[in-house]
């Protein structure tokens, strides 16, 4: 290929259609190159593997995620163990490279490799230099000690860790409040763990889903979000879980405001519609029935009729009418004194259903 | 940091940076799902360039050299009729499916005649038949983009894995107690998923033989089975109304999707692994979060059964096939239906995009197989020829031939 | 149909679905039958190359009517259908006295597969409405149906062309599937 590097040659049966030799690259400092340490982003949450939109160009993976680099070395791999033209005689075992065993090797070769350059960048400070003490008068046998103090490689031990996301943005939950009760730092300094810097959760959180049916049940707006849906894993096996689901429904329920309805147009309050009849109405009452259920008229004419004895407001839906006539219904239901009062005056005997307070 | 080569895939268009590292060979990819032949290259390249440490100034032009390339493999060439090439009186009963290697110089055929056949795109000979299946060899796939090997999956309950030059089989894999329907590699080529009418899938190792995990959760049969590009997820498909997530490295669920009404038909993510499009025999197509797993979009418009669905290589679009005799296109991001293919007199029960993504592939049991063009949605071709209904149809990588897999025992070839 | 139908119809629901094999030698009128059975047009049926399946209702049932060809070289085939079969209906031509040795072979080696050993059997003597026919007794006799054990079986005098006989057939998978489910509840 030509030094300059123009002239791309045709690949077949690979992840990528053509290559382009780069001879004369320069060294690019590589404090910019991402390895699986320096892009925690989980996987799938880098929001720019987001579909087409947006701006025209975007580069999906300028950080590639731990897997993509996993998946590219996975095949330039493949590509030097398999070249194209001497894949008849590929014998399986050279092809198919284990993908698990791989990974672990690659990253074990990437954190070496990141050590080595903390290394080259210089001694730390305040490390031990065994010039610093040539001049110093000891015997020496203890000069001999000295030695051992180069000579002594700190062991690496690999502690076993598992690291697990923790994002407050991610998983809504609430926790118990933070007791402060804080395991103080061995240098004594003073530590604003939980003050200036979130602490970790506390182990008994709140379920997500609970915690959305609770915050939907007193806020105005709901419906509008999706809902989330909690599945519980081999279910069969784990009554505890139904039940704190089932205990914590129960609660929610209990807990639910009681439902109130929003009238379109202003009604008049309940409490001035219980208000006695003037008297002359009430003497009309007593000569003359109210009108029945049996009236030869439509339903809607009914109930007009009905509301307007009342003097409750008919506007464009019957429909909230009929909500404030049940509601002062239910009203004098409650109202004990009123009952024990028409026992003896049952003088409105005969009265339609829906009109028979007493 | 030295960059060593530049890598160049057409579709979906990406460059990939091969570069040295502490002495050790990497590669990172730049996906360019959204370019377009419209776009000035030097402005793209001069946009690479600041996001991107490896790409200096002085490899803009040979950057900007190569987006221009990308941009000549979207522009449509003069339009491609496509002829019957050839017929091939592949099997003694009928064919179930067929695949392509990536560079289409081979095919393979599966049939219920219990073999699968590799044959040569070119002269349309028989290059092999891999014999040992004791029943229909349902699903087949090569090992792509490297197309050494081949694995089938069978009625007889196992899977078997060959060598595509050779035919020698390496190993067939024993394990699942009821049918296989369905099979793929991962990208990287080590693992095959099979998915069976016994409601589990497993994930095979391809260098040892080994079973590497059983994937069980679901209650119904799994029909469609997919890697997504990174080849750390998979999807399942099933009868039971349900799709399910999983972690091929642990063998572990992580989501499963409930919202369909239907036996799952098919389920394919999209490229950048943002996106799950299932189709259902509920009539609707559903799009997914990979995230959240929430539905974030229900497509309609279908009026029976969905029997397949596809992205095409950039995931910007997406093609549903139904019982209804039509085809949909819908536009990825707003969820709009952009065009209705109609034509076929029968149930369409394949459907896909060529790699390209401006021809879209319909399959059907009027014997026929159609092409139309994504951008009008019209019918540009039929391909008639078909004694019986058509079961299987695919488009190569260059999009430049057609394979059709029938009922009738012939496969054909259009170029 | 496609494939996926394919997929469905081999797992049918157990309890509203059967699935039954149509089996037979070629030109014993397998397929001709078939299209009787749902009412289609008879006339210009060829070969079977594979297999053709179709859906008939019945009395609240589905039935999944599997017809596979019966030419010598794809009959080694036939056992890929075996799996999950609820009746075997197997089809003779009865005017063709040459091969009556063949097809009864045939059918040994059938009744012989374990998949399909209790699975109930209807054997169709065909093409009745011609003059040269051999009655249903006879051939009864010439396939040694009576030492059949261990399974329950009919013999119908039919004729798909005409449409006649086929009916009756049907109503006895329908009786003998019924009976046979009562006494697996029972069980």
């Amino acid at each position: 290929m030509a030094a300059s590097g123009d002239e791309t040659k045709l690949v077949i049966n690979q992840h990528y259609d053509e290559s382009l030799e780069v001879n004369d690259s320069e060294e690019v400092a590589s404090v910019y190159s991402p390895s699986p340490r320096k892009s925690p982003a989980p996987l799938g949450l880098s929001s720019d593997r987001s579909v087409g939109r947006g701006e025209p160009e975007r580069i999906m993976a300028s950080e590639p995620s731990p897997s993509d680099d996993l998946s590219m070395k996975e095949f330039s791999t493949h590509r030097k163990e398999l070249g194209p033209d001497d894949k008849a005689q590929q014998s399986l075992g050279g092809t198919g490279q284990n993908s698990f065993s791989e990974e672990d090797s690659e990253e074990d070769d990437d954190s070496s490799s990141t050590e080595d350059d903390d290394d080259n960048a210089g001694a730390i400070e305040g490390a031990y230099d065994p010039a610093d003490y040539d001049h110093l008068t000891v015997s020496q046998e203890i000069k001999e000690l000295f030695q051992y103090i180069t000579r002594y490689t700190p062991q690496t031990i690999d502690l076993e860790h598992k690291l697990k996301p923790f994002n407050p943005d991610y998983i809504p939950a609430v926790g118990d409040i933070d007791a402060f009760l804080k395991v103080p730092r061995p240098d004594n300094k003073e530590s604003t763990l939980g003050l200036s810097v979130l602490d970790e959760p506390c182990a008994k959180q709140s379920d997500p889903t609970v915690l959305d049916l609770q915050l939907r049940s007193i806020s105005k707006t709901s419906g509008v979000r999706a809902m989330q849906v909690r599945s519980v894993k081999d279910a069969d096996r784990n009554p505890k879980a139904i039940d704190t689901w089932v205990e914590s429904m129960e609660e929610l329920h209990r807990s639910k405001p009681p439902q109130n309805v929003h009238y379109k147009k202003r009604m008049p309050d309940i409490d001035d519609l219980m208000q006695e009849w003037p008297p002359e109405m009430e003497g009309l009452l007593s000569q003359s029935e109210l009108p029945t259920a049996q009236l030869n008229c439509s339903l809607q004419s009914y109930v007009d009729i009905v509301c307007s004895i009342l003097d409750i407001p008919v506007h464009a839906s019957r429909i909230q009418s009929l909500h404030v006539l049940f509601s002062l219904y239910s009203a004098f239901k409650e109202l004990h004194q009123f009952q024990s009062d028409n026992v003896e005056n049952g003088n409105l005997d005969g009265q339609p259903e829906v009109l028979n307070f007493e | 940091m030295r960059l060593k080569r530049f890598l160049l895939r057409y579709y979906p268009p990406g460059i990939i940076l091969e570069y040295e590292q502490s002495e050790q060979l990497k590669t990172k990819a730049i996906d360019l799902l959204d370019l377009r032949p419209e776009h000035d290259p030097a402005a793209v390249a001069q946009d690479l360039s600041m996001k991107e440490p490896l790409i200096t100034k002085t490899r803009i032009p040979q950057v900007q050299k190569l987006v221009s390339k990308l941009q000549e493999k979207l522009v449509a060439s003069e339009d491609h009729q496509f002829y019957l090439f050839k017929v091939l009186r592949a099997h003694i009963l009928p064919l179930t499916n067929v695949a392509f290697n990536k560079s289409g110089s081979s095919f393979i055929t599966g049939s219920y005649d219990r073999t699968c056949k590799v044959w040569d795109t070119a002269s349309g000979e028989e290059l092999l038949t891999l014999e040992g299946h004791r029943n229909v060899v349902y699903a087949i796939a090569f090992n792509n983009p490297y197309g050494d090997k081949v694995a089938t999956g069978s009625f007889d309950k196992t899977c078997k894995l060959w060598n595509a030059q050779t035919g020698q089989c390496y190993f067939t894999y024993r394990g699942h107690i009821a049918e296989i329907v369905c099979l793929a590699f991962n990208p990287q080529s080590t693992v095959i998923a099979t998915g069976s009418m016994d409601a589990t899938a497993k994930l095979w190792d391809v260098q040892s033989g080994c079973e590497l995990a059983t994937l069980a959760g679901h209650s119904g049969e799994i029909i469609s089975l997919a890697f997504n590009s990174r080849g750390d997820q998979i999807l399942t498909g099933s009868f039971d109304h349900t799709v399910c997530l999983w972690d091929v490295h642990t063998g572990t669920q992580t989501t499963t999707l409930i919202g369909h009404r239907g036996e799952i038909a098919n389920a394919q993510f999209n490229f950048d692994c943002s996106l799950i499009a299932t189709a259902s025999m509920d009539k609707s197509c559903k799009l997914w979060d990979v995230r959240t797993g929430q539905c974030v979009g229900t497509l309609r418009g279908h009026e029976d059964e969905v029997f397949d669905i596809g992205f095409n290589s950039t995931g910007q679009q997406i093609v549903s096939a139904s019982a209804d005799c039509t085809v949909r296109i819908y536009d990825a991001g707003t969820q709009r239906c952009v065009h209705v293919l109609e034509g076929h007199d029968g149930e369409v029960s394949k459907v896909c995009f060529n790699p390209r993504g401006h021809r879209v592939l319909s399959g059907s049991a009027d014997k026929t197989a159609r092409v139309w063009d994504t951008a009008t949605g019209q019918c540009l071709q039929v391909l008639e020829g078909h004694t019986d209904e058509i079961f299987s149809c695919v488009f190569n990588y260059e999009g430049d031939t057609v394979l059709t897999g029938s009922k009738d025992n012939t496969c054909r070839i259009w170029r | 149909m496609g494939l996926l139908d394919l997929l469905r119809k081999l797992k049918s629901d157990q309890n509203k679905e059967l699935r039954i094999l149509l089996l037979g030698l070629d030109n014993a009128g397998k397929t001709t039958i078939l299209k009787s059975l749902a009412s289609e047009e008879v006339t210009n049926i060829t070969p079977t190359q594979g297999f053709n399946v179709k859906s008939v209702n019945s009395s609240g049932f589905k039935l999944n009517v599997w017809d596979i060809g019966g030419q010598r070289r794809i009959r080694p085939y036939w056992r890929n259908y075996f799996e999950n079969s609820d009746v075997l209906i197997y089809v003779i031509d009865s005017t063709d006295r040459k091969r009556m040795e063949e097809t009864g072979l045939e059918l040994e080696e059938l009744l012989a597969d374990e998949k399909l050993s209790g699975v109930p059997l209807l054997v169709f003597a065909n093409k009745q409405d011609l003059l040269q026919a051999a009655p249903a007794s006879e051939i009864a006799e010439g396939l040694n149906l009576q030492t059949l054990r261990g399974r329950t079986w009919q013999i119908q005098a039919c004729s798909a062309l005409k449409g006649e006989g086929v009916q009756d057939g049907l109503e006895w998978v329908m009786k003998t599937v019924a009976s046979k489910s009562k006494s697996k509840k029972k069980k």
